[in-house]
């Protein structure tokens, strides 16, 4: 995080990334603690990840 | 709808399959309390590498790829079965995406037989499905323009990848904090 977060200071493009990436961790937190951290929200994530995966690698070139 | 229906089926079958079977696994394996913490480290470390570009380790995986003599003068029939056995479940060829890596990791802490097996046939039929349809959907003969488009599209699919595993890290850093 420390070298990313120099990055993101010397390479201003990079900033709107690593906000984007600090918002998708922050939103992690908030929904599995408004969950009460079940294990069933982190199923249903993986089963979003697996499909993303294979429609994308069909994409890859 | 034929050609999508035969496609799905060739494809999700053997991955439901496989992934049912590898959920069975690794969930028995005795990791439940253990597993989170591997997927916390994994998750943060790709999502920002992914989400950011930065140089990072190479996602675990292989780098084989199908060879062209496994299906060439084939009849249609068994060439789309030899595609979907290897294909479907995602597993035996190349993926560039690091959140492929992530799935293992969460059948592992699931610690429960039941939970593994469901959770491990949803992961199968939604690779199988997913990528049986974008592969009929945009199956054809690509020219250098298109094989440029491809690859900007796949640092874009990178980038929603690296996103998607830094939501998992926060999940599982909940997760483990309330049931430790």
């Amino acid at each position: 995080v420390a070298m990313a977060t120099a990055q993101a200071q010397t390479q201003p493009q990079l900033r709107p990334r690593l906000a984007a990436a600090t918002a998708a961790l922050s939103l992690g937190l908030l929904t599995s603690w408004a969950a009460a951290g079940r294990v069933e929200l982190l199923a249903a994530s993986v089963i979003v990840v697996a499909a993303g995966n294979g429609y994308a690698k069909a994409h890859s070139p | 709808v034929r050609k999508y229906l035969a496609a799905i089926v060739a494809y999700a079958a053997p991955a439901a399959a496989v992934w049912t079977l590898l959920g069975a696994i690794l969930s028995l394996l005795p990791l439940r309390g253990v597993a989170l913490i591997p997927t916390i480290v994994y998750c943060s470390y790709y999502g920002l590498a992914e989400t950011i570009g930065l140089r990072a380790l190479p996602a675990p995986g292989r780098g084989w790829q199908v060879p062209q003599s496994f299906v060439r003068g084939a009849p249609r029939c068994r060439r789309l079965l030899t595609w979907g056995v290897l294909l479907g479940p995602g597993i035996a060829t190349r993926n560039p995406y690091a959140g492929f890596g992530l799935l293992p990791l969460v059948l592992a802490s699931l610690g429960n037989l039941k939970a593994g097996l469901a959770v491990g046939a949803a992961i199968g039929t939604a690779h199988g499905t997913a990528r049986a349809v974008a592969l009929v959907r945009d199956a054809h003969q690509i020219d250098a323009a298109e094989y440029l488009q491809s690859v900007l599209r796949s640092m874009h699919w990178r980038i929603a990848d690296g996103l998607v595993l830094a939501f998992v890290a926060g999940v599982a850093i909940v997760a483990t904090s309330i049931h430790p």
